[in-house]
């Protein structure tokens, strides 16, 4: 409690720090406290540069994810250095380009860096052309190259696509699927979880029931069955409506059993009851004293869920269940790295493998400092 | 004569315990069974029991926050007319809650910990429709004040305060609409025991003020001693012994009610009492005894005991429910049938 009085908000004198938390909301409160939480905090900054860099793919990439450069076919990253470019008068990003060459012995196709030359990263420059929000035309990005030089910070795939940008790509499928299959199996889950918990009896059993049958499914092969029922001459966006929505079915079943235990507790809890004896209506009790009291572990809880989503996604297009190219998610293009070749001559296509590891860890620590914060009584 | 403003006859609260496959229930938790006792206009009772005697039961039953299974609760807000609240459905009791209110066990359980004091107090009157939301503030301004708080304190939240303030507007939101009845259920157990003191004179001033009466429910004889007008004893979900404050502490009839003043700690060590009279626990409410419920525990136990159950005996405007005192019954007295053997 000291330590919660002492981080108020710049404090004129100690009196008005005290009351400034005496009538500090649970909302405050539970920011407070989540700001206590550092890993948390930076977790949260973690994601929000993430899902602000892949949802604004289109801009921050230099190149367009689908397009082949056969000069450049399975090239290692070009290294990012700052540093003074011959012709600029201040210090700059620069990359050296890249020189393909046969190995003397080998006869391989191998690249080498020329060192003599640095080609200067330019900033918010016109390239190809794309849709801000899909509302307005505009040809700026954020980086890029005078024309002929190269620039693929993280390698290029097999066919010579830029595996920058396609891990950004990949980010804003793979980031939206978590999200919004989420958001699909909250719907499912708050609903079912709320009927079955606020109604109680026959109601409740029948749904609980269902969920503890859903849970008892393995889900790879529940996974398999569905996606091999996609029709083949889907678009790859009917795919991607398709591999949500199976993703949200399986999963609002712990959604739905968290809800509804919490449901249970808070309906007994003394003041929900003292609002009855009060003689409040049902839906007061629900909407003043239940839901508001509920909500911060809801959030919590989804949180939490995100990461199994984006996790579920990666693993089904890794198996070749879900999305498949040219749609570009985290999951296929692990795909494209799953051979031992891909393992020891181009480790520069498991980076998508981090970024998942990244995201997942990022929602870990972030759920878990809501989770902390979202508790009343933990001071 | 006037009628009683509770009056509580044959309440019984059992929980289904188990169930079967189709939702029948099998077994019964006898929370509460054959509860008889009256309560007038001004007048506190105090409930007092071992845990799990049901005494809370009894508190959130005559609140109908339980659905009995039988029994009556008779409640006569207004001196004329009779409710019976046990069959009463969820909307007829509506108008009728605001003369009855409860205060909690534990105050950090019973404020929503996301409404300011202004918001709590002001929620009873706020859903009873009472004045608008200026009069609304007036009047939880000079509740909080009489409840010993100061008014400033309007729009702090719960977890400003400690268990003491935040019993005071527990207090404070019982009273906002002038209710008759408070049931209390166990309102200092978890305070210090200086603000005991404090909270339990509040009520009493509270009391004489307001011209309320108590359902006072408590395992502190010393605090029920402090407040009660009349004494209630439960066991076992059966009330085995009610009466006046000084007969109940200062005659005690059933050997329970015995056993319970021997065992409350005396200030005084040198008027230590015997102790160690009572063996065992509360049993089981699923698995009640057979007979009068407490004889496996009673010192004064006799065969008839294990079958019989006593029916509420009156003796001296008291009552007792223990067979010793029920009048036409002649016992078998294994003590003194030993000694005419001798």
């Amino acid at each position: 409690m000291n330590a919660a009085k002492t981080t108020a908000v710049a404090p004129v004198s100690a009196d008005e720090a005290k009351l400034a938390y005496y009538e500090a909301s649970q909302w405050s409160l539970m920011r407070r406290r989540f700001c206590k939480h550092k890993v948390a905090v930076w977790a949260i900054y973690i994601l929000v540069a993430l899902y602000v860099v892949c949802m604004n793919c289109d801009f921050f990439s230099a190149y367009d994810p689908n397009e082949f450069h056969e000069r450049w076919v399975d090239m290692p990253p070009q290294i990012l250095h700052f540093g003074k470019v011959e012709g600029y008068r201040w210090p700059r990003f620069y990359v050296h380009p890249s020189i393909r060459v046969r190995h003397p012995v080998t006869l391989d196709e191998c690249y080498y860096a020329d060192t003599s030359r640095r080609v200067p990263l330019e900033f918010f420059v016109q390239g190809r052309p794309w849709r801000f929000l899909g509302l307005i035309d505009t040809q700026l990005h954020f980086f890029g190259v005078p024309d002929g030089e190269s620039c693929f910070l993280l390698g290029t795939g097999r066919l010579g696509q830029d595996m920058f940008s396609r891990l950004l790509y990949g980010g804003r499928i793979s980031l939206l699927v978590g999200f919004t299959a989420v958001f699909l199996s909250f719907f499912l889950g708050i609903s079912l979880g709320g009927i079955s918990g606020f109604f109680g009896g026959k109601v409740d059993i029948v749904i609980q029931r269902v969920a503890e049958v859903l849970m008892t499914i393995p889900h790879i092969p529940i996974w398999l069955t569905m996606a091999a029922a996609i029709p083949k001459g889907w678009t790859s966006l009917q795919t991607y409506f398709v591999m949500t929505l199976i993703l949200a079915c399986m999963g609002w079943t712990g959604l739905c059993r968290t809800v509804r235990g919490k449901l249970l507790s808070l309906r007994e809890e003394d003041y929900a009851r003292a609002a009855v004896l009060a003689g409040a209506s049902q839906k007061r009790v629900i909407f003043v004293h239940l839901i508001p009291n509920f909500l911060s572990h809801i959030i919590a809880t989804l949180t939490l869920a995100i990461p199994g989503m984006i996790l579920s996604e990666t693993s089904l297009s890794y198996l070749g269940l879900g999305l498949r190219p040219p749609i570009v998610s985290w999951g296929v293009l692990l795909k494209e790295a799953h051979n031992g070749q891909a393992v020891l001559n181009q480790p520069w296509l498991l980076v998508p493998a981090l970024a998942v590891i990244l995201t997942v860890l990022a929602f870990n620590f972030a759920g878990e400092g809501l989770r902390d914060a979202a508790d009343p009584y933990s001071t | 004569m006037k009628p009683p403003l509770l009056s509580v006859k044959n309440l019984r609260v059992w929980f289904p315990k188990d169930v079967s496959f189709f939702g029948k229930p099998l077994t019964w938790v006898k929370a509460v069974d054959d509860v008889c006792f009256d309560l007038h206009e001004g007048e506190t009772l105090g409930l007092v029991g071992e845990s799990g005697s049901g005494k809370s039961t009894t508190g959130l039953a005559i609140l109908r926050s339980h659905r009995p299974r039988d029994g009556s609760v008779l409640f006569c807000p207004d001196g004329q007319r009779v409710h019976d609240l046990s069959k009463m459905e969820h909307r007829e009791l509506q108008p009728l809650r605001r003369h009855m209110q409860m205060i909690f066990q534990d105050p950090f359980a019973s404020l929503n910990p996301r409404m300011t004091v202004l918001q709590l107090v002001s929620e009873p009157l706020k859903v009873n429709h009472v004045g608008n939301a200026e009069q609304r503030k007036q009047r939880v301004r000079e509740l909080i004040v009489e409840a010993g708080l100061k008014a400033e304190f309007l729009n702090r939240y719960p977890h400003a305060f400690s268990g003491g303030q935040r019993q005071r507007i527990v207090i404070a939101r019982a009273l906002a609409l002038q209710p008759k009845l408070i049931v209390c259920d166990e309102p200092v157990s978890a305070l210090d025991v200086s603000v005991q003191a404090q909270i339990l004179n509040l009520m009493m001033s509270l009391k004489e003020k307001y011209g309320l009466s108590y359902v006072f429910v408590a395992h502190d004889l010393e605090v029920v001693r402090h407040i009660a007008d009349r004494v209630a004893v439960m066991y076992a979900g059966r009330l085995v012994e009610d009466g006046t404050k000084a007969q109940v502490f200062g005659n005690p009839l059933h050997p329970y009610t015995r056993a319970l003043l021997a065992s409350s700690p005396k200030p005084n060590p040198s008027h230590r009492a015997k102790r160690g009279i009572l063996h065992g626990e509360v049993p089981d409410p699923s698995n009640l005894p057979s007979g009068c419920v407490f004889h496996p525990r009673c010192p004064e136990a006799r065969p008839e005991c294990s079958h019989i159950v006593p029916a509420q005996t009156r003796i001296d405007g008291r009552n007792v429910r223990c067979l010793l005192y029920e009048s036409g019954r002649t016992l078998t007295d294994p003590a003194g049938a030993d000694k005419a053997a001798s």
